[in-house]
């Protein structure tokens, strides 16, 4: 172990603790949702965009990929990737989102389900005054 | 043993135990839901090519493992593939441009800690590719943290097997015993 190394070791760490902490300030910068938009992408290109007070708890929908069908499932206020033809599941691992920013992430099918907030009207970026 | 032939044998057992490796940390269950939080067993057979016969035969090592890896795994040409094509390029190139440049001032653990990284950020970088998306960037401080313990345990072992050879044997002259200062003197073997 040289001084090198450990001057490594802190690098990465404080890279990691700074994408932490500038993943939590984008989810704060992020407008608080008037309704929340559940947004559902296949191949980067938007499928389907409903608001998550209309997906019922239990109702589920299809979402269609290069491998088949993906399926979401809503619940009190958040939504969840059910079952999907990928072979990993790390989508279904990744349980609820219902915050705007999270997202449900499948790589192998190409489907990418997130939740943003509602458009709400920004007043002015600054005032001089 | 000739040279040569030693050197033949050495490679070959490394390709071997990095399948076996490879397709080991495949049967191993994702963690949570954490993508590509892996051990990086694998890596070990790549910084040991690279400290014993450089990086023309680290590239035979670690392409060949990939695609034998992936034929066991049952794995090969699927997604699953690319992105361990990825992880093992990317850390590879990292590892060694880490042992050109670094040689001074890294021991094989920095080393290896760097090249757990690259895998975890070249892995992040194509499935971002696939999905069109840089939401999944929302993993990569997980993935940081992660690649600390397991870029350091793999360095350690590293540093255990390197020792077995003469100094004179690897194309990576250590400055200093890379393991002083991380191993307790208890365990020196």
């Amino acid at each position: 172990m040289t001084r090198g190394d450990k001057l490594i070791l802190v690098l990465v760490l404080v890279v990691a603790l700074g994408a932490f902490g500038f993943l939590a300030l984008r989810r704060q910068a992020a407008p608080s949702p008037a309704v929340a938009q559940v947004v559902v992408e296949v191949d980067g290109k938007e499928v389907e965009r409903f608001p998550l007070a209309n997906l019922r708890a239990g109702e589920r929908r299809r979402v269609r990929g290069p491998l088949g069908y993906s399926v979401i499932e809503g619940g009190e206020n958040k939504v969840r990737m059910v079952s999907s033809p990928c072979p990993d599941k790390v989508c279904v691992a990744r349980g609820w989102i219902s915050a705007p920013g999270e997202a449900i992430v499948c790589v192998p099918n190409h489907v990418v389900v997130h939740v943003e907030g509602g458009a709400q009207k920004q007043g002015y970026d600054a005032l001089t005054q | 043993m000739g040279g040569q032939t030693r050197r033949l044998l050495h490679l070959s057992l490394l390709v071997a135990g990095g399948t076996a490796l490879h397709v080991f940390e495949g049967l191993l269950p994702a963690l949570g839901a954490l993508p590509g939080a892996k051990l990086g067993l694998a890596n070990l057979v790549t910084l040991l090519a690279l400290a014993l016969y450089g990086p023309g035969a680290t590239w035979w090592v670690v392409g060949l493992r990939v695609l034998l890896g992936s034929l066991l795994g049952g794995t090969l040409l699927t997604t699953t593939f690319f992105l361990s094509l990825a992880g093992a390029v990317g850390s590879t190139l990292v590892m060694m441009l880490a042992f050109r440049l670094g040689r001074r001032v890294l021991s094989i653990m920095g080393v290896s800690v760097l090249g757990a990284v690259a895998h975890n950020v070249s892995q992040l970088l194509l499935a971002a590719l696939l999905i069109q998306h840089l939401g999944i960037f929302f993993y990569l401080p997980y993935l940081l943290l992660f690649a600390l313990p397991t870029g350091c345990f793999i360095g350690i072992t590293a540093g255990y097997v390197l020792r077995l050879f003469p100094p004179a044997a690897s194309s990576y002259r250590w400055k200093k015993d890379p393991l002083r200062g991380v191993v307790p003197k208890a365990w020196n073997m």
